[in-house]
């Protein structure tokens, strides 16, 4: 592909935007680590903190576990279920969900996955309370899976709407073919059109995953008792006031979405997809 | 095995358009059928009614005389190729050809792939990815993968149309000479008349979803059934002077009741095909040994007609 991508101008061009992204993107995060890692006199206490600190300490993370490791613990496994169990079923549901969309003509699958995204129209906080009340009901009040449920109604739309776009980018012969070599509309669906549909999948997992590891509305209105992560960092930071505490519990709170991230990444950059397929 | 195949007045029509026309055809056990015609005429549609991914709007699909109209693709025991071969893109070639064997629970699959990869020469390939493989190879590894489980019928959906040109005439030969092999009944679908030359044993002109002749293609090119087969099928349409057609080997220049002024000339080997109009309009095209100038006047005469019921009209925008 002969393009202006190419063009040795434009390169440094894309460069340059690139880099301060990067920027924009790693300055928060930047201050986080410095918070936690530097001494506070360098940091939070100083009037005017400087850019680069020279003294650093472990005591936050020390502090951070000493008072509050099995909390922590607590609130770490319990966002590391409910993210997961966001991610799995937002992939089973959203991959069947957009087969049948994948099939409809693009105007009628737009205008669905469009009735789709009401949901995420309405605040989370106008949904939540009705949920709380229902949940409590049902026993889901304060579980992983309940906080799930909740975070589905966010994550879903998005889900459905990534692996749709997957799925209809998918050459349709390759599924025509495998009816014909002898192929059963579950067998065509599972052994041919899931495995290439996996980039989309691992994308729409992945994001998922995310999108639930942070979430705070339903969170914190579903499950206070045993907190997830986010609520947790909030209560540190807020409630009691140790910001200090709360910025080493932030940093690890990424750790987990980095290697994610980086385990998942060569699932999600598929580019064989239309290999195979000439013309 | 090899399978007789029968349409009984075949509809297929999306919406208010109809593709397929009330078609009828009986393609015999063990026959080379070629289903030829300008694209968008329905080709493709036919074969995926005959494979049954989709679904006529009336009439009847057989197979060795049973109904097969509303059974699945994936019991009628059919192979197809598509024209862009379909390949499996998350799998080796190995694991292509060895899929319907898979979806069929069939025994010994290596040896069955192993097999058929040597009788098409690509047992060097079997671990390789279908997208480091040729054009060529992957024409080879879609037949194969057609092959291997021994198919009841072939259904080709201009398989050769993807390949270079060289590579497309061995091809074409090798196809021809392993459905002689087989004894399989290969229905081909192409818009291209020297492949449907090459390797039909009958030759279906479809136009707008509706057959206009069905013969051998030596027949139809000298004896078409209407003025439209004649337009459409040879290298050149053909000539109609005073509503009579004619070949260009029909003709003897130099002398004779009729005349064009020459438009240009092409060479064809070692002959010259010469484009000209006569006074009324006509185009013609006929053979000469040596060049002639343009401008000039040709006399020729015609020692063959033939006659159509229908009028002529060009297919060259439909090709």
């Amino acid at each position: 592909m002969v393009s202006e991508y190419n063009n040795p101008r434009n390169r440094k061009f894309y460069f340059i935007i690139a880099i301060i992204f990067v920027i924009v993107t790693l300055i928060p995060m930047y201050v986080l680590i410095i918070i936690a890692f530097a001494v506070p006199s360098q940091t939070v206490a100083a009037y005017y903190p400087p850019l680069f600190p020279s003294q650093f300490t472990l005591s936050n993370f020390i502090g951070a576990f000493s008072g509050y490791s099995s909390i922590l613990q607590a609130a770490f496994i319990k966002s590391l279920i409910t993210a997961t169990i966001v991610g799995a079923l937002a992939v089973a549901l959203g991959f069947h969900a957009s087969y049948g969309l994948s099939k409809m003509s693009n105007r009628m699958s737009a205008l669905i996955i469009s009735v789709l995204f009401f949901s995420t129209m309405i605040p989370s906080l106008t949904i939540a309370i009705p949920i709380s009340v229902s949940f409590l009901k049902l026993g889901l009040y304060d579980s992983a899976l309940g906080l799930a449920l909740a975070q589905e109604l966010v994550v879903l739309p998005m889900t459905v709407f990534m692996i749709t776009g997957t799925l209809q980018s998918l050459p349709k012969q390759l599924e025509l073919q495998a009816r014909v070599d002898g192929a059963g509309f579950m067998q065509s669906l599972y052994t041919v059109i899931l495995p290439l549909a996996k980039p989309g999948i691992f994308a729409a997992f992945l994001l998922s995953w995310m999108m639930s590891w942070d979430e705070f509305t339903f969170a914190v209105i579903l499950s206070p008792v045993h907190p997830t992560l986010p609520i947790l960092i909030y209560i540190d930071s807020t409630a009691r006031g140790n910001i200090l505490f709360a910025s080493a519990f932030a940093l690890l709170v990424t750790i987990p979405v980095i290697i994610i991230t980086l385990v998942l990444s060569k699932f999600i950059k598929g580019n064989y997809l239309t290999s195979g397929v000439t013309g | 095995m090899t399978a007789k195949l029968e349409l009984r007045n075949v509809t297929k029509a999306y919406g208010k358009t109809t593709v397929i026309k009330n078609l009828s055809l009986l393609v015999e056990e063990g026959e080379f059928f070629v289903i030829l015609g300008p694209s968008g005429t329905g080709k493709s549609t036919l074969l995926k009614l005959i494979v049954g991914i989709e679904q006529p709007t009336s009439g009847q699909v057989l197979i060795d005389g049973k109904d097969v109209t509303a059974m699945p693709p994936n019991r009628r025991n059919l192979a197809m190729v598509f024209q862009n071969y379909a390949l499996y893109p998350n799998m080796n070639v190995f694991n292509n050809i060895a899929f319907p064997l898979k979806m069929h629970h069939s025994g010994n699959i290596t040896q069955k792939v192993r097999e058929v990869a040597e009788k098409l020469n690509i047992s060097e390939i079997l671990g390789k990815r279908v997208n480091q493989i040729s054009g060529g190879q992957q024409q080879r590894v879609a037949l194969a993968r057609a092959m291997v489980r021994n198919p009841a019928m072939f259904l080709l959906d201009e398989p050769l149309s993807n390949l270079d040109a060289r590579v497309r005439f061995s091809a074409r030969s090798e196809l021809k000479r392993l459905q002689q092999d087989l004894k399989q009944t290969f229905v081909f679908v192409t818009h291209d008349q020297k492949e449907a030359e090459a390797l039909g044993d009958r030759v279906a002109v479809l136009n707008q979803g509706q057959f206009q002749q069905i013969a051998p293609y030596k027949e139809l090119y000298e004896e078409p059934a209407t003025a439209w087969v004649g337009d459409f099928v040879g290298d050149f349409p053909m000539n109609f002077v005073d509503g009579k057609g004619f070949r260009p080997e029909w003709a003897n220049i130099g002398s004779g009741p009729y005349s064009i002024i020459i438009d240009s000339s092409e060479s064809f080997g070692d002959i010259y095909y010469v484009f000209g109009r006569t006074e009324s309009g006509e185009h013609i095209v006929l053979k000469s040994p040596k060049l002639l100038s343009i401008g000039s006047q040709l006399k020729f005469s015609v020692t063959r007609f033939k006659e159509f019921r229908d009028t002529p009209q060009s297919t060259v925008g439909n090709v």
